[in-house]
């Protein structure tokens, strides 16, 4: 992780001003994320407080380490774009129980082995808009999603970002557990952000803090 | 300006629904209306126009939808037609329907009521395409398993076919060299018969003048010939010489018996199928591996049947017998015990041979594998793994078949069944 490597040429306690009040813009999203989805699939939704990384890729082995766990399974990705541009990457292990989720959003439960990628994808739009709704609200800028996508049935995600072909270089990197109850699972959310769009999105909390 | 957007919304190669939130349908564009097979009605419920969409979960979507203001997905993976849309290509089209990736957006809030746009987006080609592609490559991935394993059968039988040759051309070479051991062997046999039977006259001759000495009144005669006898202490002779001859005999037949049994295991004259005494075989077999059961096997059993003469190729089961017989010893520690039991039942048009040691057993992890190309539980260097799974390619080349039972520290035991006559056909296949 390198905390400053983005953000350089910025002196740290305007930094430190920034990240915190990024921290509490997302605190605030997961708050009225997990309420609006506990209410979608009538079930005890957790979102954990979210961890900032700022990553390198030459410097993913670090991320890796750092990050509170590194789950294994099928992963989803789903891109952003509007005025932040990024893509949210989950992972779901196996193991996981969909039936009663899948009930809640109208699966039956013969359905829910049938359809089950579909409710992952499902399941990872919700959860992505969920959580960057309440982000695009608070800086007042439009976020619009592109359909998600299951890129690996199986791995971790730290080996998706090492992919050697891949084009990123820095991102932040918002590490957001989450749970619910009736899937038997905690996983991880991962909101990665490319380093040019950090810019635009401190020049948006640069203007709340005036 | 709205009759430019309508234009616009109706020239566009993309279905549009707009609807509320109790799923009402507000307005479908050109796309949905040309391609759908009934011109849906706006004004009624989007289920009644659309009997094909699943009402439960369609609604749960449009209630996610407008909770949180975004953008629910489906791909034409997981929902092919979420619309009963017609392919567009109704002549070189391959199927009927369209396969359709849709977004459901949510619109805003207009006149009291949320608005939910369904943009369907006709994907078939991509489909289709990737569809062919799943499928090449599942063929793809088939062939090259199936290469892949020829690739391996291949190998092995060009290793079994290499380790065949090896032990033929080794035997042709014993029994070239016991044919040139034999000649000699023979005339000194010959000779040695001969000589025994030389020497035994000598030696009457000799005791008979012994014996007129005896009577020669001479005493300084008799005393010089009993000096002389003494001297060259010829009746230490008489009574070596019979006893030397006897054994040098002995030696020699034992040579000629070697001989015999390493020209008897190779048949030179067996390239071809033939019938052939499998107790004869057994026995030159055992004189072949005697130097390797000597030291562990106390007792060879042999529990011999009538068995009538068997259409085989004699060297090559001589070599499954000779692979059987030296496994069993290696299993043997020591006070070994092999049992040779031949067996022909009247009538029957097969022979069994069963050899069975009282040696450490194969696991019943493992006996499944025994007979695998390249399977051995010898250490580097010790075994090719070749041996059984040969032994097995004979048998089967005879018709035949080899079974295994054993028990860990017990034993095992090997029952090959052979056809006394195998059909013609296939006699020519052998590794």
């Amino acid at each position: 992780m390198t905390q400053n490597s983005l953000i350089a040429n910025e002196p740290n306690e305007l930094n430190e001003l920034r990240q915190d009040a990024l921290q509490e813009i997302f605190n605030i999203s997961m708050g009225q994320a997990a309420d609006s989805l506990a209410s979608l699939v009538n079930d005890r939704v957790h979102l954990s407080v979210p961890q900032m990384h700022w990553v390198e890729k030459s410097r993913v082995q670090d991320l890796k380490a750092a990050m509170k766990r590194v789950p294994k399974g099928a992963i989803i990705c789903q891109p952003f774009f509007g005025y932040l541009k990024g893509e949210i990457l989950v992972c779901y292990e196996q193991g996981t129980q969909y039936e009663v989720i899948g009930q809640s959003l109208a699966y039956s439960r013969v359905d829910t082995q049938r359809w089950q990628h579909e409710l992952l994808l499902e399941i990872t739009n919700i959860l992505g808009g969920a959580c960057l709704r309440g982000v695009a609200e608070q800086l007042n800028i439009r976020i619009d999603f592109g359909a998600p996508a299951l890129i690996d049935r199986h791995n971790d995600v730290t080996a998706i970002l090492l992919n050697p072909s891949s084009v990123w270089v820095k991102a932040l990197m918002m590490e957001i557990g989450f749970s619910v109850q009736t899937m038997s699972m905690t996983s991880d959310i991962l909101i990665c952000m490319p380093e040019h769009y950090i810019d635009k999105l401190f020049s948006c909390i640069d203007l709340l803090l005036e | 300006m709205n009759t430019v957007y309508k234009q616009i919304l109706n020239q566009l190669n993309v279905g549009i629904l707009v609807l509320d939130e109790q799923c009402t349908l507000l307005y479908a564009n050109n796309f949905i209306r040309d391609n759908h097979k009934h011109e849906p009605r706006t004004g009624v419920s989007l289920f009644s126009q659309f009997p094909e969409i699943p009402e439960d979960w369609f609604r749960k979507r449009v209630e996610s939808v407008v909770m949180f203001h975004n953008t629910s997905f489906t791909s034409w993976q997981y929902r092919p037609h979420l619309l009963n849309l017609m392919e567009t290509r109704p002549i070189t089209g391959t199927h009927e329907l369209m396969y359709q990736s849709c977004s459901l957006a949510y619109l805003g809030h207009f006149d009291q009521r949320h608005l939910i746009g369904l943009i369907v987006q006709d994907t078939t080609q991509t489909a289709l395409s990737q569809m062919k592609l799943a499928s090449t490559l599942k063929k793809l991935n088939a062939e090259h398993r199936q290469l892949q394993k020829l690739n391996q059968q291949l190998e092995e039988a060009q290793s079994q076919l290499v380790q065949s040759e090896k032990m033929a051309a080794v035997g042709q070479l014993a029994a070239g060299v016991a044919h040139e051991i034999n000649n000699p062997v023979c005339f000194i046999k010959s000779n040695l018969e001969c000589l025994q039977d030389y020497t035994r006259k000598l030696i009457e001759l000799s005791q008979s003048v012994e014996g007129l000495i005896k009577h020669i009144d001479d005493e300084a005669l008799k005393t010089q010939f009993n000096q002389y006898k003494a001297s060259l202490d010829i009746g230490y002779i008489q009574d070596e010489l019979p006893e030397i001859l006897a054994e040098t005999l002995d030696g020699t037949q034992r040579i000629q018996d070697i001989t015999t049994s390493l020209r008897d295991f190779s048949r030179l004259d067996s390239a071809e199928w033939q019938q052939a005494d499998i107790h004869q075989g057994l026995e030159s077999t055992l004189k072949i591996v005697n130097h390797e059961l000597k030291y562990s096997v106390d007792e060879i059993v042999r529990d011999y049947g009538e068995l009538p003469s068997v259409l085989c190729l004699p060297a090559q089961l001589n070599q499954v017998f000779l692979n059987l017989l030296v496994n069993a010893s290696q299993a043997i520690d020591k006070h070994g015990r092999i049992v040779i039991q031949t067996r022909h039942e009247t009538g029957s048009e097969s022979i069994t041979i069963r050899i069975t040691d009282n040696g450490k057993g194969i696991p019943a992890e493992i006996q499944a594998k025994i007979f695998d190309p390249f399977f051995t539980t010898k250490d580097v260097g010790q075994g090719t793994g070749l041996g059984l799974s040969i032994s097995y390619g004979i048998i089967q080349a005879h018709q035949g078949n080899i079974q295994v039972t054993s028990a860990p520290g017990e034993g095992t035991s090997f029952l090959i069944k052979l056809p006394v006559t195998p059909k013609r056909t296939e006699h020519t296949v052998c590794v």
